[in-house]
């Protein structure tokens, strides 16, 4: 059981960015009307955005960090990490963090790697360079977590399984080291079920690869997995339910996440959704929902939990402290 | 359970989810040739069942259903809510 927190570690802030097209589900020649009608209710997804082929998951990156930078106003001399979470990078040699470093001219001394990690990626992101801020000597140490895929560039168009949920997108989170760090700032639990491994995996299809998801399976290990994982959290860091100022989960869908948030007994208005407008985003889709939602949140304790699941099967909750300088909504490519 | 405890019952939630007509479901049909069968409707299906039920279904649970009344009794032998 991975149970761990930190110390004096913080998101300064977060940015997010889509590509410019968008897709109506309810206009998805795939389906029936009567399907896409379904769909949109019951999965909560009615747009999503789509990358040209041209488009690649460095360029959305590198414009996130770029609008992080000014928005913090951290010199890249000051950035300690760059750590890019993916599973669609158009190239796997060398790594977009590395390739990023080179292309916007980073100093030698910020640490560069790659995580591949899907739905659960931005809270083992998050937990992976707050754990290196945590052990760095320099005070007001910097990060610079990216997060997010082009997951229409991983599917096959004509699969009605995937093609209506999945959607484009990626943010870049600011987090720093206070100079006190004797506080606690974050909780983690950080779980694996990987017996589900082949809930969504890529498989090969007519001399390539593509995305498939089972979705009844992907819905059994997120009902059965998540609600345990945030519970165990809560019992971890000695705090009710009732604690959180919202409960951000990844958006998977509305059938799955309302199974989560009634099994919890979150009330509806602690749990806010981008899913509407932005459908899944992989790893970017809890600063996606934190970019659309935070400033219409009401702050009481100052913590929230974000939970991603998926991929793996992964499944990695926190409760953190959370009072950004900003939290953008997503800017267009 | 005792939402599912009646095939007839079951037969009456079927009709109701996957938006068919009285009459539409049997007790032999064979779920997926019923009208309006699709991933997205097994998935709202198997999540009515876990929010009635707390029984969670897998998609290997589902392929070895043929018809209404084997996924009736599948469902009544898992009444004890294990996954």
């Amino acid at each position: 059981m991975a149970l761990t927190k930190y110390k004096g570690i913080d998101i300064t802030g977060i940015v997010n960015v889509v590509p410019e097209t968008t897709e109506d589900n309810l206009d998805l020649e795939l389906l029936t009307p009567e399907e896409r009608a379904a769909l949109v209710n019951h999965t909560g997804i009615r747009f999503r955005k789509v990358a040209p082929e041209s488009l690649t998951i460095r360029d959305l990156f590198e414009k996130a960090i770029v609008k992080l930078l000014d928005k913090t106003g951290w010199k890249k001399e000051e950035v300690d990490v760059l750590v890019c979470v993916t599973q669609s990078p158009e190239m796997i040699i060398p790594s977009v963090s590395c390739r990023l470093h080179g292309d916007l001219k980073f100093p030698g001394s910020t640490m560069c790697f790659d995580i591949n990690s899907g739905c659960s990626g931005f809270v083992y992101g998050l937990h992976t360079v707050g754990a290196l801020l945590a052990g760095m000597e320099t005070k007001n140490a910097k990060a610079i977590l990216c997060c997010g895929d082009l997951s229409t560039h991983l599917i096959n168009a004509t699969d009605k399984s995937v093609r209506p949920i999945f959607s484009d997108g990626v943010a870049a989170i600011a987090v720093e080291r206070n100079a006190d760090n004797s506080e606690i700032t974050g909780y983690f639990n950080l779980e694996t079920a990987g017996k589900g491994q082949h809930a969504i995996e890529m498989q090969k299809e007519n001399g390539g690869q593509a995305m498939k998801l089972n979705g009844i399976d992907v819905f059994g290990y997120s009902v059965k997995l998540v609600p345990e994982n945030i519970q165990k959290l809560m019992e971890f860091s000695q705090q009710e339910m009732t604690f959180p100022d919202v409960f951000v989960f990844h958006q998977a869908n509305k059938l799955i996440n309302e199974s989560i948030r009634r099994k919890l007994g979150i009330p509806e208005e602690k749990v806010p959704y981008s899913i509407t407008d932005y459908g899944n985003t992989a790893s970017a889709s809890i600063p996606m929902t934190l970019g659309t939602g935070w400033k219409d949140a009401e702050q009481h304790s100052g913590w929230i939990v974000v939970s991603g699941f998926g991929v793996g099967f992964s499944v990695a909750s926190a409760l953190i402290r959370f009072s950004p300088l900003f939290c953008e909504p997503p800017e267009e490519y | 359970m005792s939402k599912f405890a009646l095939l007839t019952d079951f037969i009456d939630f079927l009709e109701s989810e996957l938006l068919l007509s009285k009459g539409e479901v049997h007790a032999t049909a064979e779920i997926r040739s019923l009208r309006t069968w699709g991933s997205l409707n097994a998935l709202i299906v198997i999540s009515r069942i876990n929010d009635e039920t707390s029984i969670l279904l897998t998609a290997g649970d589902l392929a070895a259903c043929k018809t209404v009344a084997d996924l009736h009794q599948l469902i009544v032998s898992r009444s004890n809510g294990t996954y």
